[in-house]
C-alpha cells in the first residue's frame, strides 16, 4: 500500500471513533442544551475532522464538515438553541460523514452529493425549523456566515481558557489541587491477527505445559518440580492476561442504543428515557461485533411494542414518559445483558390467541403462562396486528434468538402484565473458551459444545425401534425422538453395535433429537478456531479445536447438522478418504 | 536478476516454485479429515497452534500417492492463508538466474500443463516452475469459503 492510502485509511479510521464520540454529545446536548462544554467538544471533534480530511485529500469530505463544523459554530455562539430539530440536523450529517467513511473505506477516491444536507444547515432557521427539515432540498442562493478559521479558533481558544480558569478558582477556592482532565486514553492498537497469534502460541504452552506436569510424577528432582510448577503458575497467568486481550468495553454498542430509543420513539410520537448501566463491562471482541443487531431488534421492540402511549401510561397510573433499562453486568463466569422497560408487558393470552391464528400452535395447545411468553420467539410471530415501520422489518424475534444460540448464549423473558418486560441474555464471556464434551465415532473424535446437550444415555435395545418410514426411533419415556448416527453426516461407519451406543438429546432446536456416538471420552473447556478460509462453510461444523494429545478435532453444531440432513436433495455420502498417513 | 526456487517431486517429474512462497518443510503428519471436501484435501493438522489444511497436490494432478520416508509437507503462504501441501519429496533449492528461464513448450499436455509458468535445466533435466495457487485452484476454494 502506498504511503498516501495508508494515511487516508488511518484517518479513517480515527474518523470513525470520533463520529461515534460525537454522537454521544449529540444526545447529552439534546437533554442539556446549556451545556458549553459538550458544545465546545462537539466543535473540537468537526474541526479536528474537518482539518484532518483535507490534509489527507478528501476534498469532499472536507467541504461537508465544513460546513458542518460553521452550523455547530452557530449553536455555539448562541445563534440558535439546540431545539430537537438543530438536533435532528446534526444527528443527520452526523450518519452522513458515516456512510462518508463507510463508502471511502471501500473506495477512496468515492464521491458523495452532500447537496441536500448542505442546503439544510446553510439555510436552517431556528423559527421554521421542522419546515426546513422536512422540505426537500432545494439549493437556493443564502448568505454564507462564515467566520475565519483564525477567528474561530480564537474563540475556542479565550473559551477553553476561561473554562480552566473557572476550574482554577474551583480548585482554589476548595483548596484542591486540580489536575488537568486526562482525556488521552493510554490504549494501544493492536491488530486482531496479532492477538490471535499470540493466543495460538499460548494454548499450544498450555498444552506442552499439561504433558509436563505429566512427566513430573517421575521425576525425583525437588529443585526441578520447584521450578515446574512456578512455570505452571506463570503461564496460567500468561493464559488469563492474554485472553483478556480479546475483551473490551460494551460501550460502543450501547451508546448506539441512545439513537436507536430517539429516533423510535420519535417516530411512533412516544416519549421514552434510555437508562444505560454497566457501559464498561468487557466482553469478547467477537460477542460485541455479533451482539449489535439482536440488541437494537429488542430496544426498538421494547420501545415499540412495550411502551405504551402516553395516554394510556397516564390513565395506567404510570408517568407518562417510559422508560428502558439497558444494563451489563458478569454474573458467574457470564455476561448478561438486560432490557427491561415499564411497559405494558407480555399477555399471555394475547400471545395464545395470536399463535394459534397463525399457525404456530395447535388450537387445544396447553400452555403455561410462561411457555407463551416464550412464543414470541416461535418463527412467523409477531405481536402488532400491522407490521410497523420500526419493528417490522421482517426479522423476527426468532432470528434475535437464533443469533444470540449462535453466540452459545441464552434468552429469557419475565414479563408481567401492566409492569413491563425483562429480556434477559446470558452470554458467555468469551467465545474462545466453550465447554464441550468430547466424543469419538469411528476413531474419529469430535467436540460438541456442552449447552446443546440436554441429557445422555445408554439406551436399552428396546428403546431403540428401527422402522422402514421413519428411520430410526428413540423411545425415551412420553417422547419419541428421531435418531441420528453422527457418522451418518460424514460418511464414516462406526463399528461399534448399536446397542454399545451412546445417546445425546438435543433439546436446542424446536424439534428434540438424539445423535448416537460411539462413546463419550471426556468433558472438557476447549478454545476454538476457526477453520481455514478454504473449507469453512461445512454446514454442521462450527470450527475446529486442538485436543489434549495436539491433534485437531471438529466441532459439531448439532442443529445445523439437523438441517443439512432434514434438507431435501441431501445425499448421503458413502465414504470417505481417511488419514494420509 | 535471479531467484531462488524450491525443487519438489511429484511422482517422476521434478518441479518448483519460488521459495519465498514456502514458510517451512516438515515431514508427513496424521491428519484430522474434514468431511464434505474435495477428495484433494486431505484434512487438519496443527502445527504449532496453527490449524494447518493440507492439501495432497499428487491427488489433484491425479497422481499416484505413494507414502515414503520422504513424502513430505510443504507450508505455504497464499495471500494471508496459510497451506500445506502434501509432495513426494522435497529436494533442494536451485537459484535461477532470468536468462536460463525459458517458455514451457507447447506440448506439454498432463494434468499440470495448465499451471506450468515456465521451465528451467538443471544437470539435462528439465524442472517445471509451477504456479501453485493454479494447480490446486485456491481462489475457487476460497471463493467457496467465502460463499457459505
Amino acid at each position: 500500500m502506498d504511503f498516501e492510502s495508508e494515511l487516508k485509511l488511518g484517518f479513517l479510521e480515527e474518523a470513525a471513533q470520533s463520529i461515534s464520540d460525537v454522537e454521544e454529545c449529540f444526545l447529552d446536548l439534546e437533554k442539556d442544551p446549556s451545556n458549553v462544554e459538550t458544545i465546545n467538544k462537539i466543535f473540537r471533534l468537526a474541526h479536528n475532522l474537518k482539518g484532518s480530511s483535507k490534509a489527507v485529500g478528501f476534498s469532499d469530505f472536507g467541504a461537508f464538515t465544513h460546513e458542518f463544523e460553521t452550523f455547530i459554530l452557530k449553536i455555539k455562539n448562541g445563534q440558535f438553541s439546540c431545539t430537537p430539530d438543530v438536533v435532528n440536523i446534526l444527528l443527520a450529517a452526523n450518519d452522513h460523514v458515516k456512510v462518508m467513511i463507510e463508502g471511502l473505506k471501500t473506495d477512496l477516491n468515492a464521491q458523495f452529493d452532500s447537496t441536500q444536507l448542505l442546503a439544510q444547515m446553510k439555510n436552517f432557521n431556528p423559527g421554521t425549523g421542522t419546515a426546513v427539515v422536512s422540505a426537500p432540498a432545494e439549493p437556493t442562493q443564502a448568505v454564507r456566515v462564515e467566520p475565519s478559521i483564525e477567528e474561530i479558533l480564537a474563540q475556542q481558544a479565550a473559551q477553553e481558557a476561561m473554562l480552566s480558569n473557572q476550574v482554577l478558582d474551583k480548585a482554589n477556592k476548595t483548596n484542591v489541587v486540580a489536575a488537568p482532565k486526562a482525556t488521552a486514553d493510554e490504549t494501544l492498537r493492536v491488530a486482531l491477527t496479532k492477538v490471535e497469534h499470540l493466543l495460538n502460541n499460548v494454548g499450544e504452552m498450555v498444552i506442552l505445559q499439561s504433558v509436563l506436569q505429566q512427566q513430573m510424577e517421575s521425576v525425583q528432582n525437588e529443585e526441578l518440580k520447584k521450578i515446574v510448577h512456578q512455570i505452571s503458575k506463570i503461564s496460567k497467568e500468561i493464559q488469563d492476561s492474554s485472553m483478556s486481550l480479546r475483551m473490551t468495553a460494551i460501550k460502543p454498542v450501547f451508546q448506539k442504543m441512545q439513537r436507536i430509543v430517539r429516533d423510535t420513539a420519535l417516530a411512533l410520537s412516544k416519549d421514552v428515557q434510555l437508562v444505560l448501566t454497566g457501559e464498561e463491562t468487557e466482553i469478547d471482541k467477537t460477542v460485541l461485533d455479533r451482539i449489535g443487531d439482536p440488541l437494537v431488534h429488542l430496544i426498538r421492540n421494547s420501545v415499540d411494542h412495550g411502551i405504551e402511549s402516553s395516554d394510556v401510561r397516564l390513565s395506567n397510573g404510570k408517568p407518562a414518559q417510559g422508560k428502558v433499562e439497558l444494563s451489563a453486568f458478569h454474573k458467574s463466569g457470564s455476561l448478561v445483558i438486560e432490557i427491561k422497560d415499564d411497559g405494558g408487558g407480555l399477555n399471555p393470552e394475547k400471545l395464545r390467541k395470536i399463535a394459534i391464528q397463525k399457525g404456530v400452535i395447535k388450537p387445544d395447545a396447553q400452555l403455561t403462562d410462561q411457555e407463551c411468553q416464550q412464543l414470541i420467539f416461535a418463527p412467523g410471530f409477531s405481536t402488532k396486528e400491522q407490521v410497523t415501520d420500526v419493528s417490522g422489518r421482517g426479522v423476527g424475534m426468532d432470528v434475535v434468538k437464533t443469533n444470540i444460540t449462535e453466540l452459545n448464549g441464552e434468552i429469557k423473558i419475565e414479563s408481567q402484565v401492566g409492569v413491563g418486560t425483562t429480556f434477559r441474555i446470558i452470554l458467555p464471556l468469551t467465545m474462545a473458551i466453550i465447554d464441550s464434551l468430547i466424543v469419538t465415532y469411528s476413531e474419529h473424535k469430535f467436540a460438541i459444545p456442552l449447552n446443546h446437550i440436554h441429557e445422555t444415555l445408554k439406551p436399552k435395545a428396546m428403546q431403540i425401534q428401527s422402522n422402514q418410514n421413519l428411520g430410526e426411533t428413540l423411545m425415551l419415556r412420553n417422547e419419541n425422538l428421531p435418531i441420528f448416527r453422527l457418522g451418518d453426516f460424514f460418511g464414516f461407519r462406526s463399528h461399534v453395535p448399536t446397542s454399545e451406543l451412546i445417546c445425546l438429546v438435543i433439546r436446542t432446536s424446536r424439534e428434540p433429537f438424539c445423535i448416537l456416538v460411539d462413546d463419550i471420552l471426556y468433558q472438557s473447556q476447549i478454545v476454538t478456531k476457526q477453520l481455514g478460509q478454504e473449507i469453512q462453510g461445512v454446514k454442521g461444523i462450527s470450527g475446529t479445536t486442538i485436543l489434549g494429545d495436539g491433534k485437531p478435532a471438529l466441532i459439531i453444531e448439532p442443529i445445523d447438522l439437523i438441517k443439512r440432513k432434514l434438507s431435501p436433495g441431501y445425499i448421503p455420502q458413502k465414504d470417505v478418504h481417511t488419514k494420509v498417513a | 536478476m535471479e531467484e531462488k526456487y524450491i525443487c519438489f517431486n511429484l511422482s517422476e517429474e521434478q518441479f518448483a516454485i519460488p521459495l519465498l512462497a514456502v514458510k517451512e518443510v516438515i515431514k508427513l503428519q496424521e491428519v484430522t479429515p474434514v468431511p464434505q471436501m474435495p477428495h484433494h484435501i486431505v484434512g487438519i493438522f496443527n502445527l504449532r497452534g496453527q490449524v494447518i489444511t493440507v492439501m495432497d497436490l499428487r491427488k489433484k494432478l491425479n497422481l499416484p500417492t505413494a507414502q515414503t520416508s520422504e513424502t513430505a509437507i510443504m507450508i505455504l503462504n497464499f495471500g494471508k492463508n496459510v497451506l500445506g501441501v502434501v509432495v513426494d519429496s522435497v529436494n533442494f533449492v536451485q537459484t535461477v538466474r532470468e536468462n536460463e528461464m525459458q517458455e514451457r513448450p507447447m506440448t506439454l499436455a498432463g494434468a499440470a500443463s495448465q499451471s506450468v509458468v515456465s521451465v528451467f535445466r538443471k544437470d539435462e533435466k528439465l524442472i517445471l516452475v509451477l504456479d501453485i495457487a493454479k494447480a490446486l485452484s485456491v481462489e475457487e476454494l476460497m471463493q467457496m469459503g467465502m460463499a457459505a
